[in-house]
């Protein structure tokens, strides 16, 4: 349904993405990795989009492009005055420092004052679970907590477009299903939501929509409950 | 890219800033006291070693040397790790647009809380064994100047360590042959022959450390034609760095990946 609505928050025009790298002075020749190779799609109002593909197939990239943080080497990503935010198992920004200073710091590089944060710290604390840890330098963490981190700074944003990597795939299953019904709850909001994972139940629960990415391109473009059935049988070959 | 406000890059600073700080204290027992006691130990190691054992250099040495090391270490250890800010937050920007000049910000900023710290030290130091000038005045100027330095030098090697990692080693040495060649250890003067004299005024670090000791034990105005070339040296510097770090903006993201 909310396909029909067709109003592109952000379009994605032909973008390709290259990785290059040369390992040292001797070695003449130099290893260029293609990421993404003329991608297009346009994310609209309200889409809950899911990204798929095999690992190295370009998601990650893909997600960074859409949030701003890296240029495509061709092709545009037009946002629309619209802001996007990534959240993914990286969210403890400085492994050194305590995950209570890492909400501080991402709380304010996403468009929040110190006090605005400082007041909802607590509830913050409250909803990762994390307790006394909260105060342990986050290179102590789990991959599980990162997660726990992550979403619950998130939890707290505004954006107009949330781009979640994998986050939802890691931590336990109680916290898992707290995670979800936020992103329910934001979904019925009309939340514009990005979605990489490898979990195909969760893709089957959350998303309206499936952008396929085979070898940096993009192999399918659809409706979930079309998409997900040929990828599962390609998945395990 | 994207804009900031203003206060968003304050309020980032200071929790940065802080958080820093804080992380630094957990990791000891005896947390911040020993940013005191440090470089107090320190001065009080060389004092006893130059001053009352090997009676070095002529009455005053010591201070010479103590101001010249607290000035050079400002220097090395903001080069030294504003070099590597970048680096060390891939993690952020790999996650969040940041302006790549914020990072090296943080880093230098740290690093000079904790040169005020020594200064302080120092100053108390040189009021009760040695005295006060009125010189002392000028103190904010060569501060300002050196900042820039710091600033400038800190920015174009944070921009540009991240694609040339083997600067590193490169920077490394030459903080550590400036150190020599800075004259921390012996005082640039007409003890030492022309034209040398001369090549060793061309370095920056030399004529900061040679103005801080002429206002701090001389009481003497320092050099302030030469403290202008440094200032615009410095001010091209910061340029250079933040050209650089504007240019390559959303390449860190995709070679620290």
């Amino acid at each position: 349904m909310k396909m029909d609505v067709s109003n592109p928050v952000i379009k994605v025009r032909n973008i390709s993405l290259s990785y290059r790298q040369q390992a040292s002075l001797w070695q003449r020749k130099s290893y260029v990795y293609q990421a993404l190779h003329d991608v297009s799609f346009d994310l609209n109002q309200g889409d809950s989009l899911a990204i798929i593909g095999r690992n190295g197939a370009g998601k990650s990239s893909l997600l960074k492009l859409l949030a701003g943080i890296i240029q495509p080497d061709q092709g545009t990503v037009e946002r629309a005055g619209v802001s996007a935010v990534l959240m993914g198992l990286n969210a403890g920004y400085y492994p050194e420092l305590s995950g209570r200073d890492n909400v501080l710091v991402a709380g304010v590089l996403l468009g929040y004052s110190r006090k605005q944060i400082l007041v909802k710290m607590d509830e913050i604390v409250e909803f990762s679970g994390l307790k006394a840890f909260i105060d342990k330098p986050v290179k102590t963490y789990s991959d599980g907590m990162k997660g726990r981190l992550g979403f619950s700074v998130a939890n707290i944003l505004h954006a107009d477009v949330l781009l979640i990597d994998e986050v939802l795939s890691v931590g336990d299953k109680e916290f898992r299903q707290k995670s979800l019904e936020v992103i329910h709850n934001r979904l019925t909001s009309e939340q514009t939501v990005v979605l990489v994972s490898h979990s195909e139940d969760m893709i089957m629960e959350l998303c309206n929509r499936v952008v396929w990415i085979e070898d940096g391109r993009v192999h399918l473009d659809g409706l979930v409950e079309d998409v997900i059935p040929l990828y599962k049988p390609a998945g395990r070959s | 890219m994207q804009p900031y406000h203003l206060s968003t890059l304050k309020d980032f600073v200071i929790i940065s800033v802080s958080a820093l700080f804080r992380s630094e204290a957990a990791k000891n027992r005896l947390g911040l006291i020993w940013w005191v006691l440090e470089p107090f130990l320190m001065m009080l190691a060389f004092y006893v070693v130059f001053g009352l054992v090997l009676q070095r250099g002529g009455e005053g040495f010591v201070f010479d040397l103590l101001v010249g090391i607290s000035v050079w270490t400002w220097f090395s250890a903001s080069v030294d790790r504003g070099m590597m800010s970048i680096i060390r937050a891939s993690r952020l920007i790999q996650q969040v647009y940041v302006p790549k000049y914020l990072p090296i910000l943080v880093d230098l900023l740290f690093e000079f809380i904790k040169f005020i710290i020594v200064l302080t030290v120092l100053l108390i130091l040189l009021a009760t064994i040695n005295s006060v000038y009125l010189q002392w005045l000028f103190l904010p100027l060569l501060i300002s100047v050196q900042a820039l330095f710091i600033l400038g030098c800190g920015l174009v090697a944070g921009a540009m360590l991240p694609f040339l990692h083997d600067l590193k080693f490169v920077l490394t040495l030459c903080l550590r042959v400036g150190m020599f060649l800075s004259g921390v250890f012996f005082v640039v003067d007409e003890r030492i022959p022309e034209p040398y004299r001369d090549c060793l005024m061309l370095n920056p670090m030399t004529v900061l450390i040679t103005s801080y000791r002429n206002i701090l034990i001389d009481g003497s105005s320092p050099h302030l034609s030469s403290l202008s070339a440094v200032a615009v040296l410095s001010i091209v510097l910061i340029f250079l760095g933040l050209a650089l770090l504007r240019r390559f903006d959303c390449l860190y993201p995709r070679v620290l990946a």
